[in-house]
């Protein structure tokens, strides 16, 4: 690793964190529980495509837990890390196949990330009726990771490491 | 442009509208908020009759509002907040889940 990728990895993972933070400061009115734009998703599918795996898991462990120290409290540290880790785990899956675009990429990402939040929500609240949300929060991840994924693919070009 | 991507998730637009005409279809007027506490019930709440309810738990409290047959929490002490910040609630099956302090207020 040269100090050139340390660099960026620094400046990735202060952006992420910087990313849902400016997130929260948005007025989104919350209409389903769980929803968010994720944001920091792109730092994340852009650390995939300019670097690889390993170093984004890294960008994105980074960023949970510094935003969970400084913003959101433990509850939403795990919460958002148990998203976090399975749209890591699907977007790199889905990368690695080289057969989908860097938007597809990201749908599967904001998608999974529900998914994984949804299951962690339900053990903790011992509650299964939750589940009720998936459907539409699904299409939340897909519409937002469709979005982000644009951001994605127009930002990579000036970004070649 | 962004063509298949854009239908992918247009399609999945129309299968959650799908699921939730199902379960439009199937719907009850509702009158009950059930309040629970990490897991079990805590209240069962009537919605016609307004009130506010404070619920105390081991990691702190949410204020629960019962108004013109809408229930939304109102205050809470949780860092994250989501659950004030959340839309308020009236039709069966829609909840309101507080995950620090593991409450969830559903319409039965």
């Amino acid at each position: 690793m040269d100090s050139r990728k340390i660099a960026y990895c620094a400046l990735l993972s202060a952006v992420a964190l910087l990313l849902g933070y400016v997130e929260r400061l948005l007025a989104v009115p919350m209409v389903v529980p769980g929803m968010k734009l994720g944001l920091a998703n792109v730092v994340v599918l852009l650390a995939l495509y300019l670097f690889d795996a390993k170093t984004a898991l890294g960008i994105s462990l980074v960023r949970i837990l510094l935003s969970g120290f400084v913003f959101t409290g433990f509850a939403s540290f795990l919460y958002s890390g148990a998203g976090a880790m399975l749209s890591f785990l699907a977007m790199a899956a889905f990368q690695k196949t080289k057969r989908f675009s860097m938007v597809y990429v990201s749908i599967i990402g904001g998608m999974s990330h529900n998914i994984g939040q949804m299951i962690f929500a339900c053990i903790a609240v011992e509650n299964i009726r939750l589940l009720y949300y998936l459907p539409i929060l699904l299409v939340i991840g897909g519409a937002t990771g469709f979005l982000t994924g644009i951001v994605g693919e127009k930002t990579i070009v000036y970004l070649k490491y | 442009m962004k063509k298949k991507e854009l239908i992918f998730v247009l399609l999945l637009f129309v299968a959650a509208a799908l699921f939730y005409g199902v379960t439009a279809y199937q719907k009850k007027a509702s009158d009950v908020a059930a309040i629970s506490i990490d897991g079990t019930l805590w209240k069962e709440v009537s919605l016609s009759e307004d009130g506010t309810y404070t619920i105390e738990t081991p990691q702190g409290y949410n204020i629960v509002q019962i108004q013109k047959h809408t229930a939304a929490v109102i205050e809470a002490d949780c860092p994250d907040q989501l659950c004030v910040q959340q839309k308020s609630i009236k039709q069966p099956h829609e909840m309101i889940v507080c995950l620090p302090h593991k409450v969830v207020v559903e319409i039965k």
